[in-house]
């Protein structure tokens, strides 16, 4: 392959050359998550996070989509593994009137995520897609600088998935103290950092205390069937 | 002064306005070129006639056999007085922008009483103007007469197109030489007319009245006065109509949806011009699909943002038909709308910068059009204790207008007492749950049936028990817990009465 190709295709590029946007990001409301990723989430990009559902990655985005609120726009939900339960929301301070909830096929999805990117009202779209090929992907990353958007896109971490070009692309595994992230590609940056991101201090009731530990090992709960 | 009325005339209404293919293409061009005749179905004589098949000697009146002799390449379409009966009801829709007082002259004509609406025209020169600017929007033909009085007005524009007559003298003087054949009378009277001789009106004007009801009745003397103004005329005033529906008979079959955009457009743009001439925006549009051998097909299409123009609906509808299988070709469409309101009281900020591409409102329009209405939910909140009924989400078709952008964008008190229940528990709900209980350890998403716990999970301590009301059908006690399984993810577990255990949330 030549480097032409290489450059043509995202994979290498000029430091020189990239983008203003780049350098806008949002505070992700943890410090350590702000040191990792160079200031926060890159603003109006696509987003890869490479997760299981439940470990915590929603508490992850939780401080920014607050911080988003304030812009008054919508918050997609697209293809949500369960329905978002309103009263967890409200406690947090994400007005219901902001979020929508979107189900579709998953060609449907990527429509639909373009559109909401696209259509200049909506601050953030959370995508749970596992296929995406290139083409679509750079769609909606220009539909996200078009419209001004963030577009998180939640995959499951299986390794054999095609790695896509998008700016930012972290894998989050569980912690006891909170979420372990590690950074598969980062524009602008290298990728193979990892960082502990603790919970303890926002969400004391979903951390693993020394102590606690140990109790709850010590009594697991076998359920029969 | 003087009443002054003004008669329309359209001699080939249907033909010059008939939707169809050729009005696609260029109609100049290509309408010149095709000989095009309408025939009466009944009588099989040639109704109306464009200028091509004129020039080729055919007239109204002439037999079809006839017609065809002479142009052996005729097209014949049948004449529908239906259709043109619409389509003078666009016109005296348009009319009624300009002319008060408008009265329908079936089949293919319309009366205007103009001397109200002189004054604010300053003028006839002016106003005439203003009336043929608009006519000329169609490629229509009409002639035009005006009188003192109505009838004298119809006959003016037949015998003699485009002369005004502004007194009862020039009036008298122009309907002179008018043949009595033109007189709105029954053909019998005026057989008896013409046996007597009398071929002009002038000379039926000039003997006594008391003679002329004597001789040929009641009917004729009441007509003759109407015609000289001694009487009123019998006319039903123009009312527009209240709701938009236009139907549009197809000349040939559509089989696939792509296909229906080019006629749906057509009549779009008839909803764009309705709308915009009262100011209004509508929500909802219905589309009847006419098929063949199949029971009609009806569609409805909702966009939470109000819309006039034909350019967002079309949008709308492409998304919508795409999803459409036709069970049978379509024969015509009708187009209905319902749900109207004035036009946005907001308007969008001046200063804020780049503004996007569609409002909220707009999107989520376009979203449901294109993925279903129910599939296109938002979260709401109840005053409950049950998570499944505290947290739900409803699809946005069902909320209230006035509730899908609340606090931000909108001025909350303006919301119309609109009999939604969702608002209000909304309302109070927000307060009072967040003052009652700031801590309530919830997860971000729920199941919608809760699912049997299957794996093996750790518990952290805090247990807390909720209970259902008696009246919610089967009363259970359910004792929710933490846990996080195996695999690091956490899961919101309960244990019922029996000690079965379920997952119910997900703390994503």
């Amino acid at each position: 392959m030549q480097l032409s190709e290489l450059k043509q295709q995202g994979h290498v590029w000029h430091l020189s050359q990239t983008p203003q946007a780049q350098h806008i990001s949002c505070p992700t409301g943890y410090q350590e998550l702000d040191l990792l990723l160079g200031g926060g989430w890159p603003a109006q990009q696509v987003i890869e996070l490479r997760t299981a559902f439940g470990i915590g990655e929603f508490r992850l985005l939780l401080p920014y989509l607050q911080h988003q609120t304030k812009r008054n726009k919508l918050l997609v939900h697209i293809n949500a593994p369960a329905s978002l339960h309103a009263p967890f929301l409200s406690s947090q301070g994400l007005p219901l009137w902001q979020q929508l909830e979107v189900r579709a096929k998953a060609q449907d999805a990527l429509w639909a995520a373009e559109q909401c990117l696209k259509s200049g009202c909506c601050s953030t779209v959370l995508l749970w897609q596992q296929t995406l090929n290139i083409a679509r992907l750079k769609r909606l990353q220009l539909a996200a600088a078009e419209g001004q958007a963030e577009l998180f896109l939640l995959r499951s971490a299986e390794p054999t998935q095609l790695s896509l070009p998008v700016g930012l692309s972290l894998s989050l595994h569980a912690d006891p103290q909170g979420l372990e992230v590690r950074v598969l590609k980062r524009r602008g940056g290298w990728p193979g950092a990892r960082q502990l991101v603790n919970f303890s201090q926002r969400w004391p009731r979903l951390i693993w205390q020394k102590d606690r530990h140990h109790a709850g090992q010590a009594a697991p709960v076998a359920v029969a069937l | 002064m003087n009443t002054l009325w003004l008669y329309l005339y359209f001699p080939q209404l249907q033909l010059d306005l008939q939707p169809g293919p050729a009005q696609q293409e260029p109609p100049a061009a290509d309408a010149k070129a095709q000989p095009l005749v309408l025939l009466h179905s009944q009588e099989l004589r040639v109704h109306q006639a464009n200028t091509a098949a004129r020039q080729l000697g055919i007239r109204p009146g002439q037999t079809l056999a006839h017609a065809c002799a002479l142009c052996a390449t005729l097209q014949v379409l049948p004449w529908q007085p239906e259709l043109e009966q619409q389509l003078l009801d666009m016109l005296a829709l348009d009319c009624y922008q300009l002319c008060a007082d408008l009265a329908l002259a079936p089949p293919n004509a319309l009366w205007l009483r103009l001397d109200p609406m002189l004054q604010l025209y300053g003028g006839l020169p002016l106003f005439l103007a203003q009336l043929t600017g608009s006519l000329h929007k169609y490629p229509l033909q009409f002639h035009y007469g005006g009188a003192v009085t109505a009838e004298a007005a119809r006959l003016l524009c037949l015998h003699q197109p485009g002369h005004i007559a502004q007194s009862l003298s020039a009036q008298q003087l122009a309907l002179q030489q008018c043949p009595v054949t033109l007189l709105d009378l029954a053909p019998a009277l005026l057989q008896q007319l013409q046996r007597l001789g009398m071929q002009q009106l002038g000379p039926l004007l000039s003997l006594p009245p008391a003679e002329l009801s004597r001789r040929f009745g009641a009917e004729l003397s009441r007509y003759l006065q109407q015609l000289q103004g001694r009487l009123p005329p019998l006319l039903r005033y123009y009312q527009p109509p209240e709701q938009f529906s236009v139907t549009l008979e197809l000349l040939y079959q559509l089989e696939h949806h792509p296909q229906l955009l080019a006629p749906l457009r057509h009549l779009l743009q008839r909803l764009q011009h309705y709308l915009q001439r009262r100011d209004l925006l509508c929500y909802q549009l219905q589309l009847e699909l006419t098929l063949r051998d199949t029971p009609a097909l009806c569609l409805k299409l909702h966009s939470p943002q109000a819309e006039a123009r034909a350019e967002r609906w079309l949008e709308l509808w492409q998304l919508k038909l795409e999803a459409l299988k036709l069970p049978a070709p379509v024969l015509g469409l009708r187009l209905s709308a319902s749900q109207y309101c004035s036009r946005d009281q907001s308007s969008a900020d001046l200063y804020a910068g780049k503004q996007g591409q569609y409002s909220p409102l707009q999107l989520i329009g376009l979203l449901q059009a294109k993925l279903g209405a129910e599939q296109v939910r938002r979260p709401i909140q109840l005053p409950a204790f049950l998570p499944e009924v505290a947290g739900s989400s409803i699809a946005v078709q069902r909320l209230g207008n006035a509730d899908l952008l609340p606090s931000g964008l909108q001025v909350q008190q303006s919301a119309p007492a609109y009999g939604s229940e969702a608002r209000a528990d909304n309302s109070t709900l927000s307060s009072s749950v967040q003052s009652q209980q700031p801590t309530a350890h919830r997860p971000a998403f729920l199941f919608a049936t809760p699912e049997p716990l299957q794996q093996q999970v750790r518990l952290l301590p805090g247990l807390e028990r909720i209970q259902s009301q008696w009246w919610q059908g089967h009363n259970e006690a359910r004792d929710y817990l933490t846990a996080q399984s195996a695999d690091g993810r956490w899961l919101w577990v309960y244990r019922t009465d029996q000690q079965h255990w379920f997952v119910h949330g997900v703390f994503a």
